[in-house]
């Protein structure tokens, strides 16, 4: 049986409830262990970067120090969480600057591996397990990945910065259509939501506009922020899930509770995607 | 806009903290304007990207540290990704933030979030807000 260490961050226990939600049913379902990093705390978002860089890669290496003890590879779902990481692994991999870190946080035994949630799911045994569970239905879906998990260039992994492919990967093994288009890694506006929504409000509206002429009937996502920015400063109703829960729908364990998280009721899409009209 | 150039202004040590918080080498950037072009966000600034970087060039920091520019830059790292120089043009945006932050021009306010904001956006967004909430007012 495949381990992971897991690394949820603040967002996954509350506000993305239904996101480590279906994480967790989808990895129970498909066998994988998972083990959250002891002790872990907050990756310092973007704030920590602002006012202090030794202190914006100290807290996402204190959460690497406390996985190592567990020897698995750490799996991270959301897209700030993963490219703070990301930052203080490739600050690791440099020996002077290991050594000043661990001045501050003591001696690293082993740094594992490091990878966006979507990851796992790519790997071809797990891919092969999805398409086993096959969704009939004719709804599209545009895949959308935002920033951080693809840019800047140090974080990157198996993937293009401007096509990227994973979750696209995922949803069409389990007979999910996505559609083609060219905003799949523009931003959603970030954290510009809480200082000035216009701006964010404009944005949304282009995305959800080129995904709609591209034919989707909704955005998948992986990144919590991307989601509720989409779903909060949309103007007509246009359902945004996170690829997990899709992945719930294909395996038929997804749950009521999920749904009534989501600021865009998707539950009539939902019945269409497991094949109602 | 008139800039007169002079020695000190140039070297001052405005330049050389943002030449050593950002770790980019602003001076390489010849203005082909593909930061400004990938920008989500160019459309609502005062001052672009790519005139941004010639600012720094120039010694204009107090313009930019003044800006609302620098407070609507997301982080989404795409003039970076795309600059054919190599330049990490969001780094230079958040050392002029951080310049900006040391001064006491912004700080955090949790009273004045609304109930909306608090019940829908993750604690990733309003952690990462903190640095900017109120410079906007």
């Amino acid at each position: 049986m495949k381990k992971i260490t897991y690394y949820p961050g603040c967002t996954l226990h509350s506000t993305a409830y239904e996101y480590g939600d279906s994480t967790e049913a989808v990895l129970k379902y498909l066998g994988i262990e998972w083990q959250e990093i002891p002790d872990w705390n907050c990756c310092g978002a973007a704030s920590a970067k602002s006012l202090n860089h030794k202190l914006s890669i100290l807290l996402p290496a204190r959460n690497i120090k406390n996985a190592s003890t567990l020897n698995n590879d750490i799996y991270v779902p959301c897209a700030g969480c993963y490219n703070n990481m990301m930052k203080a692994k490739r600050a690791l991999e440099n020996a002077e600057e290991r050594q000043n870190i661990e001045k501050s946080l003591g001696k690293f035994e082993s740094i594992p591996e490091v990878y966006p949630l979507m990851r796992l799911f790519t790997d071809k045994a797990i891919l092969e397990k999805l398409s086993q569970s096959k969704l009939k239905t004719d709804v599209k879906v545009a895949s959308y990945y935002g920033c951080a998990f693809v840019r800047p260039e140090e974080v990157l992994q198996n993937e293009n910065p401007e096509i990227p492919q994973s979750i696209d990967n995922i949803l069409n093994a389990v007979g999910l259509e996505t559609v083609e288009w060219p905003l799949k890694s523009f931003c959603c506006g970030g954290d510009l939501s809480l200082a000035d929504s216009s701006v964010v409000s404009v944005l949304v509206e282009k995305i959800i506009n080129y995904a709609k002429e591209a034919g989707a009937n909704a955005i998948v996502t992986a990144c919590p922020l991307c989601q509720a920015n989409l779903e909060m400063r949309q103007k007509e109703p246009f359902p945004i899930f996170y690829f997990t829960e899709i992945l719930g729908i294909a395996m038929g364990i997804d749950n009521e509770k999920w749904w009534k998280k989501h600021l865009v009721d998707p539950r009539d899409l939902v019945s269409k995607i497991k094949g109602g009209k | 806009m008139k800039i007169i150039l002079d020695k000190e202004k140039l070297n001052s040590s405005y330049v050389q903290a943002i030449k050593e918080m950002s770790m980019q080498k602003v001076m390489s950037c010849y203005q082909c304007g593909k930061c400004t072009a990938g920008c989500p966000i160019a459309d609502f600034m005062d001052v672009v990207p790519n005139e941004m970087m010639r600012l720094v060039m120039l010694g204009e920091i107090e313009k930019l540290i003044s800006s609302k520019a620098i407070w609507l830059c997301t982080s989404c790292f795409q003039c970076g990704t795309r600059c054919p120089k190599g330049i990490e043009v969001h780094r230079v945006f958040e050392a002029l933030r951080s310049i900006a932050l040391r001064e006491g021009k912004n700080y955090t306010n949790i009273e004045k979030l609304s109930e909306e904001q608090l019940e829908a956006i993750p604690q990733q967004g309003i952690i990462a807000g903190f640095r900017k909430f109120e410079s906007l007012e």
